[in-house]
């Protein structure tokens, strides 16, 4: 049986000069999938920012497993347990599918950087290691076959989820997703659903994803929070959440009489 | 993730990587070429080839920084002179010349850090700036401290005894030692953990923090990296020319070094290599025409920085991605 992670916003205030962005959120996250929607500039991205250290927020609390995460850099919140992705995939174009993905085994090295220099048996046995689990990482995505293919090489949905699976090889205990799906066909967006939900049941992994595509987050998703001007102005069960009128409105605009 | 039950999954090449024969050849025909160099070149074009390693060695110091970790650090000339004037008094004063470069090397490093030090807070242009005063800086205290180093009225070097051996195929062979050793040692850490590492910060530095890098740590290590290798390459530098002037280390060898490393290419090893050969070659070639030079490669970096952002070492990959078989897509999507 494998531990759950709890990752707990309270009272979450964040303010780019005098424009606030985030307001008094509150958030739960526990294993499984969990949607963080909302319009375009509602907040979510920086709300992602937040929690891995990237903004300082004005005030309120980020907890994992009950262990604050503020004032930490963000090295140090990756270091702890919190993986993410980005809106546009953060590949290195110049090296390969699999040694983007060994860069998030940097943490499952002992030795430092002398032992690599002088090609100790014991760091040449753990960058065996790092390859080796980005390999694994590639696989559930069907992605054995581009491992040696440049980044850049690769197409857009190829790239998504070699970022996925970089996060994944960080070994996370939340992990952040960032409109994975945008910009993908159907089949890769099944394909890469696939993987997710493979990977997120496996490791009871806490998982959250921003997405704007409401059926997507209703299918995948058994719970979702709703965004909107920085504020949550929903919560709950997707099919619930999507027929709430506020959400409706938030989306669509009041209707008219 | 456990391993254990799933290494049969993971193919040979995953697990023990070597380089491809083609490759391995290509590089030992290369350093078996390098090595009987002097049989088929007469002193001078030795000197100008011992002269392209050494560029080669001071380029390479500063691809790891800008090729590598991305950052705009330009102190290459001011720690280059740092390795010529630094070894040369040492053994001047009795030090045996090895030790004399290691120490230096070592000082060398401890000065990229304190050079590296702003760039955990600036960033491209500030960062340019406050790095290029530095070099200045070094340069400046060789030229005021003129009890040791001569001053503006130059030093010259103590030469080292070969003990009756051709001076310039010793150096030559000195040369070599040092790219090979740069190559095998270096280059392993370059394409290894601490190369991606500083690959990340200088591609995806916001990415970085997430996947637990910390950027500051990793700069500064680019920093003394590229200061010991470029001290190290300023080291024997000294020995080809046998004088020097604090004004060999200015803007000028800073500039000839960025012509070396963008048209051979920004961050690729053998870039380094082929820019310092291009650059050296036309130097000569067109000694007696000084502004002929400027012309060639200012001609130069405008059609890298248009057509061949990777430089040279580039043209492999553009043949290949030209005529090879193009890659299809394993999702069906493009």
């Amino acid at each position: 049986m494998t531990t759950t992670h709890t990752l707990v916003l309270k009272d979450l205030s964040v303010a780019f000069g005098g424009n606030k962005v985030l307001e008094g959120v509150n958030l739960r996250f526990e294993s499984g999938l969990h949607g963080l929607v909302g319009p375009n500039g509602a907040g979510k991205t920086t709300c992602y920012n937040a929690i891995s250290g990237y903004v300082v927020p004005q005030s309120g609390t980020i907890e994992l497993d009950g262990v604050s995460l503020l004032g930490k850099p963000a090295h140090e919140i990756g270091v702890q347990g919190i993986g993410r992705t980005f809106q546009t995939p953060k590949l290195i174009p110049t090296m390969t599918v699999l040694e983007n993905v060994m860069l998030g085994a940097n943490r499952t090295y002992s030795t430092g950087h002398i032992a690599e220099f002088f090609g100790s048996k014991k760091a040449r046995a753990e960058e065996r290691n790092a390859r080796e689990l980005a390999y694994l990482a590639l696989q559930p995505f069907g992605l054995s076959e581009v491992a040696r293919e440049k980044a850049s090489s690769v197409p857009l949905a190829v790239q998504k989820m070699v970022e996925i699976a970089r996060a994944v090889v960080t070994n996370p205990l939340v992990l952040l997703l960032d409109e994975p799906a945008a910009g993908l066909g159907a089949a890769d967006v099944d394909r890469m659903v696939d993987a997710l939900l493979d990977i997120i049941n496996s490791r009871n992994l806490t998982t959250v994803i921003i997405e704007h595509d409401l059926h997507l987050v209703s299918k995948i998703c058994s719970k979702v929070s709703v965004l909107h001007y920085g504020r949550i102005i929903a919560e709950g069960e997707p099919s619930n959440v999507v027929k709430d009128d506020v959400v409706i409105e938030a989306y669509l605009g009041k209707r008219k009489g | 993730m456990s391993l254990s039950t799933t290494t049969s999954l993971i193919p040979d090449w995953v697990s023990n990587p070597k380089r491809p024969v083609k490759s391995s050849i290509t590089r030992y025909s290369l350093l078996a070429g390098m090595v009987v160099l002097p049989w088929f070149l007469g002193g001078y074009y030795i000197y100008i080839v011992s002269l392209v390693l050494v560029y080669t060695l001071g380029t390479l110091g500063m691809n790891v920084m800008i090729g590598w970790t991305g950052q705009i650090g330009l102190a290459v000339a001011g720690f280059f002179g740092l390795g010529a004037y630094a070894t040369s008094i040492l053994h001047e004063r009795g030090l045996p010349w090895i030790l004399a470069v290691v120490g230096v090397g070592l000082f060398a490093a401890v000065i990229g850090f304190i050079d590296g030090f702003p760039a955990v807070r600036l960033f491209g242009f500030f960062l340019a700036i406050a790095s290029l005063a530095f070099g200045d800086l070094i340069i400046r205290v060789i030229l005021e401290a003129d009890g040791i180093t001569g001053g503006g009225g130059g030093y010259s070097v103590q030469l080292l005894d070969f003990w009756g051996f051709d001076r310039e195929i010793a150096l030559y062979y000195i040369c070599l030692l040092a790219i090979v050793a740069f190559i095998v040692l270096v280059g392993r850490v370059l394409e290894g953990r601490l190369g991606r590492t500083m690959r990340a910060i200088g591609s995806i530095e916001i990415a970085a923090p997430s996947l637990g890098i910390a950027p500051p740590k990793y700069k500064l290590i680019a920093f003394m990296f590229s200061g010991s290798i470029a001290a190290l390459a300023g080291s024997i530098f000294a020995q080809l020319l046998t004088y020097l002037s604090p004004d060999m280390f200015k803007t000028g060898l800073l500039i000839t070094m960025l012509v070396m490393l963008i048209v051979g290419g920004v961050g690729s090893i053998w870039g380094s290599f082929a820019g310092a050969l291009f650059v050296v070659f036309v130097q000569e070639w067109l000694q007696a025409f000084a502004v002929y030079q400027r012309i060639v490669f200012g001609v130069s970096l405008m059609l890298c920085i248009g057509l061949l952002p990777g430089g040279i070492a580039s043209i492999g990959d553009k043949v290949r991605a030209k005529f090879g078989k193009r890659q299809q897509s394993v999702t069906g999507a493009e």
